[in-house]
């Protein structure tokens, strides 16, 4: 099962940056926790390895159900990694950009799986006109407002 | 060694990397304005459209051959210069921005391990990074490095490198080149060489460098010696100190009212203090000036432009807009057909310049809280989003920009679709 592989994290309102200093008025006693104060974790951070490289892209359409990437959800795509075997990746196919999953395989050859059985898998041969444009790395859903929708 | 990376057809190119369907179909850019097209794809070139072609001639074309036409997406090429820029910057170390879409590049030293190999790796990395696809030119001398790059261009567009590291390649490439394909080297200057007998790039590296100076410009004269492969221009690698920025479009039709110019010069003026506050400085003056087509025979002519200094240093754009517009007022006469209008901040400095005025009273903290929580709702939701009266709705004046595709890279509501 495939959605193992997803973590999601639920994403909290936040200013994404903490003041370096606490205090501002000079003449006081300064904050005892200014000296321990560290710089903001940022969501860059975490998300982004190569930011020249790095680009979003918006998911239109239902083929990645089953390993709970939906409709509107935000991708986080990496130009610079080098696709391997069961990546998620971006891939031009038609004129447009679809994302698959990548199946490197003796025997089967080269396939683009999607994450829903109405989507047929796609065999890739010479005669393809394909090309893998990025590796997808991350993906931020907004939970808050789905949260509804979930039978729980 | 002295390398220069160049995109290939980098507006086209750029088209590209965010529309899949654009591949191996002719690609246009118009210039600002639509007027005229700038830029082409390898398709496009090869139908012989030429950059001096005019509109209506394009039109046809494009019906007959289903070309792709776009209006010039600066906000989108300047993002990808950038990336690419970055990325350059991880393979070289001393790097010299040259334009929007070149780079130099310091080789030294790469000649002690397998240069080739070295900068083939980089040129394909650079490619698939960004999606751009770059071509390599390696020589003794940017003039060379220059020759060396169009030949990858021509010859080796799939390997996309050239490297001229011996005196046979040298003379080979001298000698496949006409003088006005030398960097450097004009139109008229190529018609007076050619009254000479100098035809080709080796004609030229033959002629006595003082007889070049002499009879031309020691501009010429480093040419020589830069075919030569003798340095004469060595890499800038020092960025050129803080200048001045400035901001100036044409109308998309003649303007002879106040409102409306006023309206354009207060979203010219919007754009340059947004960048200013990327660059993290303060103006201390603003100029601005108008300007009437200069073009034309039969129409008056009037070019009046306006400096006025800031009470404080600043970078808050409503105080910079008040400044322009008192300024537009001082200098517009009516009864002219404007073309244009243009702001320039002048006087950057840093932004804890920290430079204040005994006459004034001035809440900086206030502007800034103002005006990064406005800069922060338009990078999220879209320029203008929150704007300045003085911007308006209007927007007559705005430059036509009818083929205008996504802002990809810089705005969350284009990012590309994915199925």
């Amino acid at each position: 099962m495939q959605s193992a592989n997803i973590k999601i994290f639920k994403v909290l309102k936040s200013n994404t940056e903490l003041p370096l200093f606490l205090s501002t008025i000079q003449a006081g006693f300064p904050s005892p926790a200014d000296d321990y104060l560290e710089d903001a974790i940022s969501l860059d951070d975490i998300c982004i390895n190569n930011a020249a490289s790095t680009f979003l892209g918006r998911v239109k359409g239902q083929s990645l159900k089953d390993i709970c990437i939906y409709e509107g959800d935000i991708v986080v795509i990496d130009k610079s990694l080098q696709p391997e075997h069961r990546d998620l990746v971006i891939c031009a196919i038609d004129g447009e950009f679809n994302a698959k999953m990548l199946h490197l395989d003796a025997l089967q050859g080269i396939r683009l799986l999607s994450a829903n059985p109405s989507f047929q898998p796609i065999i890739i041969n010479e005669l393809t006109d394909f090309r893998i444009w990025g590796v997808v790395t991350y993906i931020i859903q907004n939970i808050k407002n789905r949260s509804h929708d979930w039978h729980y | 060694m002295i390398g220069i990376i160049d995109c290939n057809n980098f507006y086209a190119s750029c088209e590209r990397v965010f529309n899949p369907a654009l591949r191996d179909v002719p690609v246009i850019i118009y210039s600002n304005n639509d007027g005229a097209v700038i830029a082409r794809s390898e398709e496009a070139k090869a139908l012989g459209i030429g950059m001096a072609v005019p509109m209506f001639e394009v039109k046809r074309l494009i019906k007959l051959h289903n070309i792709q036409g776009f209006s010039s997406n600066y906000t989108l090429y300047g993002d990808m210069s950038k990336r690419i820029k970055t990325i350059i910057r991880t393979f070289f170390k001393n790097v010299e921005d040259y334009s929007i879409d070149e780079s130099f590049v310091d080789c030294k030293g790469l000649e002690y391990r397998n240069c080739f190999d070295y900068i083939k790796t980089a040129r394909d990395k650079i490619t698939t990074w960004s999606g751009v696809p770059v071509s390599i030119g390696v020589a003794e001398t940017k003039t060379l490095a220059k020759l060396a790059n169009r030949i990858a261009k021509k010859q080796y567009r799939s390997i996309g490198v050239y490297i001229i590291d011996s005196e046979e390649k040298r003379l080979a490439a001298l000698k496949s080149t006409a003088i006005n394909d030398v960097w450097g080297i004009g139109g008229r200057i190529t018609k007076r060489l050619n009254t000479k007998g100098i035809y080709t790039a080796y004609d030229l590296s033959l002629i006595d460098p003082d007889w070049a100076k002499a009879n031309f410009s020691v501009v010429l004269q480093r040419t020589v010696y830069e075919l030569r492969g003798v340095l004469c221009i060595p890499l800038e690698l020092i960025p050129p100190g803080k200048q001045n920025i400035a901001s100036q479009k044409s109308f998309g039709i003649y303007q002879t009212e106040f409102e409306p110019m006023a309206e354009a010069l207060a979203n010219y003026t919007a754009r340059v203090a947004e960048k200013l506050r990327r660059q993290h400085c303060v103006a201390g003056g603003i100029e601005i000036w108008l300007g009437t087509n200069n073009f034309s025979k039969t129409d008056k002519q009037y070019f009046p432009s306006i400096h006025t200094v800031c009470d404080v240093p600043t970078d808050y754009t409503p105080y910079l807009i008040k400044r322009a517009i008192i300024g537009l007022k001082k200098i517009y006469r009516k009864g002219y057909l404007y073309k244009r209008v243009g702001v320039m901040l002048t006087d950057v400095r840093n932004a804890n310049d920290g430079t204040l005025n005994m006459f004034s009273f001035h809440n900086r903290q206030k502007e800034i809280t103002v005006i990064r929580q406005i800069d922060r709702i338009n990078r999220l939701n879209g320029r203008d989003t929150v704007r300045f009266a003085q911007q308006g709705f209007t927007a007559d004046w705005r430059m036509k920009q009818e083929s205008l595709s996504g802002f990809f890279t810089t705005r969350l509501s284009d990012i590309i679709e994915i199925k």
